[in-house]
């Protein structure tokens, strides 16, 4: 009896493990190399063009060098010091470039990735979707072999030429816009977007000025008209995108799309350039064949001989770590649901989810640090700790509101010997609302040990 | 073959999708222009108008005319130092004080430009650093150098001050000197603030539309409120009564850094500070009503947030008015309890989360990307 049960055990885990054997088969089918050759010399291009904007508009100084104080996400770490953080972005276009040229492909990917993470981390206040989509699509550019075709490596290294790749190499980039587009629709699916067509109700009548659709921008009709259409592209965009008789169609939608919202709303920056650039991941091999047979040398680097790479070996752990960062990249945007209350709010999960122009968020935060013994109360001058960028994020993210408390905190506590009571008072308003306390200003948030703990956030009253 | 026909049509299928969108606008936009429905909602000519031609040049030719008055009480009392001319002076200077407060509410584009409010309100004074200007007869009334011995609160140590101002003045001819050439120099920028506004400017502030960034509902919004923080907020009130500041410099309440402070020692009281406070406060309310010097009511952004539907912030906004103003009667010292630095505080908080997101005005906040 055991005997049997243990046979049918075994039944199921084959059928299991056929199962995942056959999406293995699937992921690493073997496919033209042909789109991440072009994905990877237009990202790099892109990558180089965002740095030369970072450096042209003097961010680097203006983000990194000028601040005294940085909202970092990892506590330790901070920016150069010196020319540190111009060699920091200097390294990366030189990252770029080599990406590019597909010249020591994986020294430079890997740098890249992780000099550009650096950055990233530094300071909550320059969070951008965007930002994090570069990095994670670095991370994959790292990964897969975009080195092997037309690029300096195959000739320098001929053993690594192929014409061909893992399927899964080109597979995930696509997964991952897929993933971006769906997320950023369902972060629309509710109430104020779809009914009250906030935030664009705010933004759009500003924008009269602009030729042939300035006279509508006032009306709200037009914002709901925007919202919802907004909405159905990011729900659904990636699916026409996949599906080969759509494309075509599918991609110009993505051109006037985000067009449009770089018209409209030009500080959302190098977002449409990332997602125009991006999604050509999405046409056929032979249209990115077709493309590289355009470049330059391309007639003397496609007519290499290539060797047929090795088939990897087939463990299926490598084909569990796909699932799983699939799975993680679904979960993490709807981690929100465990905090509860509305997300616009309390901002508790919103991060890493692809949200973006969803909140029109103002008001007026003040830092107060009492001193227990003398029973004063003063007003931190934030001016003289945050640049103005930093004080207009702060004053609406609560783990920001956190840090710098505990940072004014800290100083008062060196300098008097004492710990001080740190209290948030702080009124914002939330997409068209009028503005409500947003922090109970009783609470000595210096005592809290975890920013996340509830009590001091008050919740939302709805209209 | 097949792949042509293919090819065919896809352009077909996009061509079809510019045409449809290219009716689709200009569809709408037909319906759009016959509907008049909102004009008052994104056109600012008539409140842009009413803000240049009554609040702001209103408020500059006040300023140029007590700076008129003060140049000629000047030199009556440098010719004829006596304590006729003296109080003459006095009056001269606290009128034209108080026409400052005005203007300077106004700190951007032209009364920006000419740096009105650093080169003439910037207080305490540095007593020593006055002096050392006077007795090397150095007149830099235009650099940061004499930042802290410039303008009104210069005026205020010099005809305040001293315990014989009369006997100060007669002993040493170059504090007269040193006093009309400051005048003069504060004259010179009224004149170009007043003839910059009534200008191209005058014209070119009506025509600069829109809430965008740099246009001028937002610059005036903006800088006006900035103005208000920095030099109503804190430095009127924040600083003297020690509400506000950073950690490493602790200040503690400190009535020596009130604005007028040596006319407060000799009157014995704060009224005269209290007047400038009320006369700042007085403007930011002209400037939100687009009420004309005269009071007669002008198309405001009162009118704007009514016309938008936003009446009850409109109501905050004016008895949050009331309330300071009620604040600012009920003392005669400027330090005190904190309801005063409140009641000023709460006025920044209105327009920042309530008032400025109607209009859809960014704070000017940093100019990096955003999503």
């Amino acid at each position: 009896m055991q005997a049997l049960q243990e046979g049918a055990n075994d039944g199921a885990f084959f059928c299991r493990f056929m199962r995942v054997h056959q999406i293995h088969d699937f992921l690493y089918k073997k496919v033209s190399i042909a789109p991440l050759v072009v994905l990877r010399i237009a990202f790099g291009a892109l990558m180089l063009f965002s740095i030369f904007r970072y450096t042209e508009q003097s961010w680097i100084s203006e983000l990194y060098m000028e601040p005294t104080y940085h909202f970092s996400f990892i506590s330790w770490l901070k920016p150069l010091d010196g020319i540190g953080m111009y060699l920091v972005f200097a390294i990366m276009g030189v990252n770029a470039v080599c990406m590019i040229l597909g010249l020591f492909y994986r020294v430079n990917t890997l740098s890249l990735l992780l000099l550009f993470v650096y950055t990233e981390l530094l300071d909550k206040t320059y969070y951008l979707n965007h930002y994090y989509l570069v990095s994670v699509l670095l991370f994959w550019m790292s990964i897969v072999p975009a080195h092997r075709y037309y690029s300096l490596d195959s000739r320098i290294f001929p053993g690594i030429r192929s014409s061909q790749c893992a399927n899964w190499c080109v597979l995930i980039f696509k997964a991952q816009l897929s993933v971006v587009y769906f997320y950023a629709g369902l972060a629309k699916v509710n109430p104020d977007w779809l009914f009250q067509g906030q935030p664009l109700a705010t933004w759009l009548p500003g924008k009269y000025q602009l030729p042939i659709i300035g006279s509508l921008m006032h009306y709200k009709m037009t914002a709901l008209l925007f919202s919802w259409a907004g909405c159905l592209y990011d729900l659904t965009i990636w699916v026409f995108l996949l599906i080969k008789k759509t494309r075509g169609l599918a991609y110009v939608a993505v051109l006037a799309f985000h067009i449009l919202t770089g018209i409209l709303f030009p500080r959302i920056g190098m977002f449409p350039y990332i997602m125009i650039t991006t999604t050509i991941i999405f046409f056929s091999e032979g249209w990115h064949q077709k493309v590289l047979s355009y470049l330059p040398f391309s007639t003397e680097y496609l007519a290499q001989t290539t060797k047929s790479v090795a088939a990897t070996t087939r463990t299926p752990v490598a084909t569990y770590l796909l699932m799983a960062y699939v799975v993680v990249q679904l979960l993490l945007p709807l981690r929100y649901v465990v905090y509860g209350g509305n997300l616009f709010w309390h901002e508790q999960g919103y991060r890493f989810s692809w949200r973006v122009m969803l909140m029109e968020k103002n008001g007026y935060t003040a830092i107060l640090v009492k001193d227990p013994n003398k029973g004063t109360q003063k007003e931190v001058r934030q001016e003289a700790y945050l640049t103005p960028f930093q004080r207009q994020q702060m004053k609406s993210q609560p783990d920001m509101i956190y840090q710098f408390a505990q940072h004014v905190g800290d100083e008062f506590r060196e300098q008097n010997g004492y710990e001080p009571e740190v209290y948030v008072k702080s009124r914002l308003s939330l997409n068209g609302r009028r503005s409500q306390p947003f922090t109970d200003d009783t609470m000595n948030i210096y005592q809290l040990t975890d920013p996340l703990s509830k009590g001091w956030i008050l919740p939302l009253k709805e209209r | 073959m097949k792949r042509g026909k293919m090819k065919n049509r896809k352009l077909s299928y996009v061509f079809a999708l510019l045409v449809a969108s290219l009716v689709a606008f200009t569809g709408c936009n037909d319906s759009g222009t016959s509907d008049d429905d909102g004009a008052t909602v994104t056109d600012f000519t008539d409140l842009l108008t009413n803000q240049v031609n009554e609040v702001i040049i209103p408020s500059a030719t006040a300023y140029q005319s007590a700076m008129e008055n003060l140049v000629t009480s000047a030199n009556a009392f440098v010719a004829t130092s006596d304590v006729n001319t003296l109080d003459d002076l006095r009056s001269a200077y606290q009128s034209a004080y108080l026409a400052y407060q005005a203007i300077a509410v106004h700190n951007y584009f032209a009364t920006a430009n000419q740096s009105l409010v650093p080169t003439s309100n910037l207080y305490p004074v540095n007593v020593t650093l006055l002096e050392g200007f006077i007795a090397g007869e150095r007149y830099e009334f235009n650099t940061l150098v004499q930042q802290r011995a410039n303008g009104f609160p210069a005026m205020d140590y010099m005809l305040f001050g001293p315990e014989d101002v009369l006997a100060y003045f007669i002993e040493d001819e170059k504090r007269g000197a040193f006093l009309t050439n400051l005048i003069a120099s504060m004259k010179e920028r009224a004149d170009a603030i007043v003839t910059q506004w009534t200008g191209s400017l005058q014209s070119g502030f009506v025509e600069n539309g829109g809430t965008a960034l740099g246009s001028s509902v937002s610059t005036q919004l903006n800088e006006s409120l900035v103005y208000y923080e920095d030099h109503v907020r804190e430095n009127k009130v924040g600083i003297p009564i020690g509400q506000l500041g950073p950690l490493d410099t602790p200040i503690d309440p400190d009535g020596t850094k009130i604005e007028a402070y040596y006319q407060s020692l000799f009157d014995g009281n704060d009224s005269f500070a209290l007047s400038l406070l009320r006369a700042s406060i007085e403007e930011m309310e002209d400037l939100y009503l687009g009420s004309a010097t005269s009071d007669a009511d002008g198309q405001g952004y009162d009118d704007l947030l009514i016309a938008r539907d936003q009446s009850t912030i409109d109501t905050d906004i004016k008895a949050q008015f009331a309330a300071i103003y009620n604040q600012i009667a009920n003392r005669t010292t400027i330090s005190g309890d904190n309801a005063l630095y409140d009641a000023v505080q709460e006025l920044v908080t209105l327009y920042k989360s309530d008032f400025f997101p109607v209009l859809n005005v960014q704070d000017a906040d940093g100019m990096n990307d955003g999503d």
